[in-house]
Order: C-alpha cells, then structure tokens, then sequence
C-alpha cells in the first residue's frame, strides 16, 4: 500500500481493496476518539470550491477539517467565483493552491477533479465531478455497512430506484463487487445500471442481477441501497407515477424482507422512502449521513500525513 | 517479386522511406492526420484508398519517402487501424517489416466522445488508458468513461 499523504482522492478506481479498509479503519479511530485529533490539522487551511451547490456535502468537509482543528475557506455558488467570468479552471486552481494546504472541489464537469489535481501541488479532495465520482460518499458508504455487518465481504446488496444517473450506485458496486458482494439491481425500464458498468463489474469477476420489482429480489438482502428516482426523467407524468407506487418504501413493503435488511440512501429523500421506515431497526441512512464526518475526517487527514 | 509487390509498385515505388499497408479504408485520411502530413510536408506521399487486398477486401495504403516512421509514431494508429502493416524502405529493398502495436496509453491524438469530459472544455491533452484490444476499448483517464471502437474520433 502506497502512503496516503500528499495523495489526491479523485476516484475509487484508484484505490485498491486494501486502502479502502485503510481509509475505514482511520474512519473508525476518528468516529470513536475524535478528542484525539481536535487539534491535529492547527493552523491548515481547507479551501472548499464548489463551483456547484451542494450544501451538505460542503458543510459535511468544513465540519471535518473543523473537528481536526483546521480552518476552512472557500465558495458555495458559482456566481461568485472567477469561472463565471471566463477564468479557466487551470488558473483558479493554480490561484487557489497559494492561499490553503489542502482542495475539496465539486464541479459539474467530468474529470476536472483529475485536471486539478495535476495542477495543484497539494492534495485534492474530489467532492463530485459532474456524473462521474463522489469518492468520499463512498468511503462514507463503505465505512456504513462494514460498521453495520462487521465486513464488507459476501454481502448481499440490493440497490434500487434510478441506478441509470445514480453517480453514488456506480462506484459504490464497483467498489463492493471487489470485496465479493452479489448485487441485485432494481431499477424501472430505461433507468437500469449502463452497461458499462455491468461490463465492468463482469470483468472483475463481480456477481450481479439484474430485476424490475423488488418483490423477486428482497429474500436475504442485507442490505438495500435506495435512490431518488426523478420526475424529470420520465417524458410522461403517468409513467411517472406508474413507477413511483413500486418504488415507494414503506413498512409493508419491506414485509418479508430480513429483520438485518439495512437500508441506506444518500439523502435528501422525498417519497421513496417513507418517513414510517426512519423507526424501524432497517432504517440506516442518518447514521450514513452522520458517518460523512468521521469519513471525510480521515480522508483529510490522511492525505494531510497526519495519520500514516 | 509477389504479386502483391508488384500492385504496391503499380501504385508507385519509393527508394527511401516508410509504406504503411492494410490500413482501414474509412480512416486513411485521419492515419495521415495523426502523421502530420498536411501541406507543410515536404516529402512525397502517396495516399491511397478502397485498393483491393486479398486479406481485408478493401484497404489503403500510404507511402512516405525518406520518412522513416518509429514503432512509437507508428503505435498511434492502433486505434483506428489495427491491422496495419508498415515497411522501412531503404534502396527500393524493404529493410524492416513490422505490424502496429497498442500502446497502454494513448495521448493527445483522440477525441473523448463525452461532450462532458473536462478534455472537451479546457485546453488539455487527452489520455486513454488501453482495456481491451479486440474490440478495442478504451478508458478516459479523465472523465472515466469508457469509448469503443465506432465512438474513437481523432482530433
Ligand atoms: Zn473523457
């Protein structure tokens, strides 16, 4: 395993099985002694670019880089950064490298998290680019089942709803087919998993199905990975709502499945998953939310060296 | 001389330089991109196209004179034209005879067919990673997508 400092956290692709659970096990000391590390990162600086919204994963960053003891500065809207005025994203960066020790960007374009990260010399955390990766979800993901299930391997994993644009299902099967998981993908005609990430999947020798209603694929799962399936995909408001009904998650529907199911979502929700599930023991998702802080901690400080 | 020495001859016979046979009829024209052969060239070329080859129906050929392409020069067509074979030729004899080679990593010469991908906003070099010879697939080392053999567009 290579070191983690000075690394840049671009994509789940470049990691290998073992610093996945590296990066968890750092997770797990900072979600249980966080005291320790109050004043690890005094006096560095989190520079937050978001040259696309996104509240809470920006708040999720701050909050960490604040917990270890470091300060953070950044932008939240586009309007107010230089890239509205025609300033390429090379020079922002080149810019923003000068004033912070370490980058959590998010951009709507494909790969510009690798294209900063061959400017920057220090390190860049990739908050989402465009539709391609969001890495610390899925650290935060990741660290959420094994936490649940003790491991993350030989799972049976369920993800359901629009797993066609869903950035969050891609990498995280990716990364769960490594560690030997069977996968079930439930998803409404024209939204399934793209192929290319079935290949792919095949390729490493993942295990996966492939269904339209959840009904043939509850059985054993142990977990169920849920996301928003929108309105804007469908041309016709009555395939729309033809849809939704099977893919609403609700207390009678999960009648049959194990009393172990854990459901995650990546949050916010809005009717696919009923507020009756938060009580039951299968809701998992605001714990999953809450993980964001002690994954993004030990992403930040392990890329900073100050854990090995 | 074979007879298929002798239709490489009809075509016109170069005493120093490099010929590149079997190429891919549809994509000769972007083979001659990729070279950098355009009017500031000053060798003698000789492009052709749809010619009949016993082995692939239809091929192209280009023949370049006191050019002598480099396996590395000549790796760069890989991905529009597998099949190509190229010969060195020095004193109308062909010194050396070897086929394309996919490099692991193809840069700067292709297209990302993802309007997306920061490669198509920002002016940088293009990168894709080698999957899969035959079908080709290909990898953006940027916006990681995957590109196939009829989405490869040279740029
Ligand atoms: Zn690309």
């Amino acid at each position: 395993m290579s070191t983690f400092e000075k690394r840049n956290i671009i994509s789940m692709r470049d990691f290998t099985k073992d610093e996945i659970l590296h990066v968890l096990e750092v997770a797990k000391v900072m979600d249980e002694e966080p005291s320790k590390y109050a004043h690890a990162l005094e006096g560095k600086i989190l520079a937050t670019l978001f040259f696309e919204p996104s509240t809470r994963t920006r708040l999720s960053f701050e909050s960490a880089m604040l917990r270890l003891g470091g300060g953070t500065m950044g932008f939240a809207d586009p309007g107010s950064s230089s890239s509205k005025k025609g300033e390429s994203l090379s020079d922002s960066i080149k810019i923003v490298e000068s004033y912070a020790d370490v980058i959590a960007m998010r951009h709507p374009v494909e790969g510009s998290a690798r294209l900063a990260s061959e400017i920057a010399d220090i390190p860049i955390l990739n908050a989402g680019d465009g539709s391609n990766q969001h890495p610390s979800q899925t650290f935060l993901d990741l660290y959420t089942i094994q936490q649940e299930k003790g491991t993350l391997e030989g799972l049976k994993v369920g993800f359901m709803g629009d797993l066609k644009y869903g950035r969050t299902v891609h990498s995280l099967a990716n990364a769960l087919g490594q560690f030997g998981c069977e996968l079930l993908f439930v998803s409404p005609k024209g939204l399934e998993m793209p192929s290319d990430s079935l290949e792919e999947l095949a390729r490493m020798g993942g295990k996966f199905k492939e269904f339209e209603n959840f009904e043939e694929a509850k059985g054993d799962l142990d977990i169920l990975y849920v996301t928003r399936i929108q309105r804007e995909r469908f041309g016709d408001d009555l395939d729309y709502d033809k849809v939704r009904e099977g893919y609403n998650i609700s207390k009678k529907f999960l009648e049959g499945c194990s009393p172990d199911l854990r459901i995650l979502h990546p949050l916010p929700r809005v009717d696919e998953l009923s507020a009756e599930v938060d009580e039951t023991p299968h809701a998992l998702y605001f714990r999953q939310a809450a993980n964001g802080i002690p994954t993004r901690m030990a992403l930040i400080a392990l890329v900073m060296g100050m854990v090995s | 001389m074979t007879t298929d020495a002798k239709k490489v001859r009809r075509i016109s016979q170069i005493r120093n330089g490099t010929v590149i046979d079997h190429l891919n009829p549809h994509r000769v024209f972007e083979v001659v991109k990729i070279l950098y052969i355009d009017d500031t060239t000053e060798e003698t070329v000789t492009v052709g196209t749809n010619l009949q080859s016993k082995v692939i129906g239809k091929k192209g050929i280009i023949k370049i004179s006191n050019r002598f392409l480099t396996q590395e020069e000549v790796n760069r067509l890989s991905v529009i034209s597998p099949n190509a074979t190229v010969s060195i030729i020095e004193e109308y004899e062909v010194k050396k005879k070897f086929k394309v080679k996919f490099p692991q990593e193809v840069r700067a010469i292709l297209n990302c067919p993802n309007p997306n991908c920061v490669t198509s906003i920002e002016e940088i070099e293009t990168r894709f990673k080698l999957v899969q010879e035959s079908p080709i697939l290909l990898f953006c080392t940027y916006c990681e997508r995957y590109c196939r053999e009829n989405e490869i567009e040279i740029l």
